[in-house]
């Protein structure tokens, strides 16, 4: 991600554009009118870019405190109020946790950092804003040295860290590899007396180390030298002269060429052009902006987030819909398959059809017609079998005369209208049906002798094999104990008749 | 963090981007989805075509016997007008000839209109296609045997198929033994003339 990277010191601002894993564009700008504008110019180039700064000054602090072991809001608002409690005058202050102790309460150890005079800063920050870019984060230089560790593989537990920058001699120590002290000297300008004098203040340096027992007099001291302007070429040969427990790397512009691949054209335009790399690669966890500040960057950041999620989300989209057509692509290729190969069969089908005789319909319509045909012909009924079952009972029963008979062919149920009656569903469900009007011949008003001719006319008929049923469904004289009766006793000639009405139902397969 | 307008103000641009961004994932998704749902139908109902045209080709052999074994009936099924369309002319003039033939004393007739034949067969698919015309026939008799008679007769001038849904005899008030040469009782019986027409879905 592009970003603009910014090294703030008392004289001037070293400017460059991180893009690509490069810097490029290294720029200095003086800390005077003309170098403010010059700056204000810079940025109008470097629109919608993020911005790092890095502060080196003497106005900084760096404190560590030791405190409870307190989690999530309680540790904020502790360390907040720590901050408040330190740094009352400056709002530039963050913290950061290094370690856990190792005592029996096990308390937080935190650095604590700040910009005890921010002043440094305003007019840059200023044209930043001016220019409307986001500012990410402020860092302490001595910081961001940290990443030399990693970058230089060192493991020793006791590191002393010179580097020659535009604001001056920064000595960082670093104890078991964490970030103990730093310090920042001033240049001196005759340089017959610097790499003694610079010596002179590492000596002070270790000294100071010893009496704080951060560092033991016998310990050996790893020191690295980072020079990018070659001055100090002599300082390795004047440190070392009588102090054998100091191990020295110095690294010349040649040498921090070819560690970290900064083009030298980029090293000779500020000292401090080997830190901006650095804090390009990586930004220190502690971050001395204040909210304010870092307010548009959030804001820039959240709208990143959005872009972000917008792009994921879209080529997420693009994925699963370029798998969809992938997919539906080789299916199409199946079915299309799939179509030649039905077509193909279907050619062969009409070649073998072209041989058969020629029909009228299709083979199954053929078959299916002429089952139907068999199937009405194998049932059509006639009256014959009931006229048959009658006639055998009335020849056994000469006082029964018939009056009429009603012969029905469909479903189970006995109807008296056959004519204009439908036929029920069902070829099985088809049997047949029939009523016999009849009456008793020569009545003389004698139920109880007609019943018993009605009666023995029933039972011839019930005898036949093809019978299912018979039932009675109307007397001369209605018995049954659910409806009423009425009649007369008196005999009047001719008139005494003794009806009867029956249902026969046939056996289905009659 | 409170948010303030000029944060709304400040993530506005990304925020359409973000709703355009749903909005074309969206789209394409429903659109692709629509597609491979559509070309996966496609291949089912292919595969079944498919199936179908191997299961016909495979099946030509016993086509071929079946054409083989019904066209005869078919063909025969179609000359007496159980095939096509209603043949009313036919089956009123049989019935005057099995009228003549049968030596009654006259038939009176009445025909519905054409109405599908209400057997469901369901092992047989061309039951759905079969229609019926109900007549009724009025017609006086000497003795029961002469309805056999009648109807004998009606088969034997082949105008169609019928089935004999009903019958029904009576004496009509006449008392006594028959009289010869007369028509001492009424029939009265329903047929239903069948037809079929099975389309022209040829082989």
């Amino acid at each position: 991600m592009a970003k603009l990277l910014i090294c703030v010191s008392h004289d001037q601002a070293s400017v460059a554009v991180w893009r690509r894993n490069r810097l490029a564009s290294c720029t200095r700008f003086d800390n005077n009118e003309a170098g403010w504008n010059a700056f204000g110019n810079f940025l109008r180039g470097a629109k919608g870019l993020p911005v790092h700064i890095m502060v080196d000054t003497v106005e900084e602090d760096f404190r560590f405190e030791t405190l409870p072991h307190v989690r999530g809001s309680e540790r904020s608002e502790m360390v907040a109020r720590k901050l408040k409690q330190l740094y009352r005058a400056s709002s530039y202050h963050s913290y950061a946790f290094q370690e856990r102790g190792t005592g029996t309460r096990k308390d937080d150890r935190y650095l604590f950092a700040a910009l005890t005079d921010a002043g440094l800063l305003t007019p840059w920050l200023q044209a930043i804003e001016t220019a409307q870019l986001p500012v990410s984060g402020i860092y302490p230089l001595a910081l961001v040295s940290a990443s030399l560790i990693d970058r230089l593989r060192i493991k020793q537990p006791n590191l002393l860290i010179v580097s020659k920058n535009v604001a001056g001699l920064r000595q960082t120590f670093f104890k078991d590899l964490k970030f103990r002290i730093s310090r920042l000297t001033p240049l001196l300008s005759a340089a017959g007396m610097a790499d003694q004098h610079y010596a002179d203040e590492i000596a002070n340096t270790r000294m100071y180390l010893d009496a704080l027992t951060v560092t033991h007099v016998d310990d050996t001291l790893e020191l690295v030298i980072l020079d990018q302007d070659g001055s100090l070429s002599g300082l390795p040969a004047t440190i070392m002269r009588g102090r054998p427990n100091i191990h020295c790397q110095y690294l010349d512009i040649n040498a921090i060429h070819t560690r970290f691949g900064i083009p030298i054209s980029d090293l000779r335009v500020s000292t401090d052009t080997l830190h901006l790399f650095l804090l390009g690669e990586k930004a220190p966890a502690l971050n001395l902006a204040p909210a304010q500040i870092t307010r548009t960057y959030q804001r820039f950041a959240a709208g990143r987030w959005v872009y972000a999620a917008s792009g994921a989300m879209l080529a997420g989209a693009v994925l699963w819909s370029g798998t969809n057509v992938y997919r539906a692509m080789g299916i199409d290729e199946d079915t299309f398959a799939a179509q030649r190969q039905a077509q193909d069969l279907q050619s062969k089908y009409q070649q073998v059809v072209a041989r058969f005789p020629e029909a009228p319909t299709s083979a199954e319509n053929l078959r299916h017609t002429v089952q139907f045909a068999e199937q009405i012909r194998s049932r059509l009924r006639t009256p014959d079998a009931m006229f048959a079952v009658v006639s055998q009972a009335l020849t056994a029963s000469p006082d029964i005369e018939l009056q009429a008979l009603e012969w029905h062919y469909g479903d189970s149920t006995p109807q008296k209208a056959t004519a204009g009656s439908a036929p029920s569903p069902g070829f099985d469900a088809l049997i047949q049906t029939g009523i016999v009007r009849a009456e008793v011949a020569r009545f003389a008003g004698d139920y109880r002798a007609a019943m018993g001719s009605i009666q023995n006319f029933l039972q011839r008929i019930a005898q036949d094999k093809a019978v299912a049923e018979v039932k009675v469904l109307k007397l001369p004289l209605d018995i049954a104990s659910s409806s009423g009766l009425n009649g007369s006793t008196q005999e009047i000639a001719g008139k005494e008749t003794a009806q009867f009405e029956i249902a026969i139902s046939f056996r289905s397969a009659i | 963090m409170n948010l303030s307008g000029k944060d709304f103000q400040s993530i506005k641009t990304p925020l359409m981007a973000l709703a355009l961004a749903v909005a074309a994932s969206l789209t394409m998704l429903a659109i692709t989805d629509r597609k491979l749902a559509s070309s996966e139908k496609n291949y089912r109902n292919q595969l079944t075509a498919l199936t179908e045209a191997r299961t016909r080709y495979q099946r030509s052999g016993e086509e071929r016997e079946t054409i083989l074994r019904y066209l005869e009936s078919y063909r025969a099924l179609e000359k007496i007008g159980f095939v096509g369309t209603e043949q009313r002319l036919n089956w009123v003039e049989s019935l005057r000839m099995a009228n003549k033939n049968a030596g009654l004393f006259g038939v009176d007739y009445q025909l519905t209109a054409q109405e599908p034949f209400p057997f469901a067969v369901s092992d047989n698919p061309i039951a759905n296609q079969v229609k019926h015309s109900r007549m009724t026939i009025t017609f006086g008799v000497l003795h029961e045997g002469e309805l056999a008679r009648l109807f004998s007769a009606l088969s034997a001038q082949q105008p169609g198929l019928f089935s004999l849904n009903g019958c029904s005899i009576d004496r009509a008030g006449r008392q006594g033994d028959p009289l010869p040469r007369q028509a001492n009782l009424t029939a009265r019986c329903e047929l239903s003339w069948l037809t079929v027409e099975p389309g022209g879905d040829k082989s």
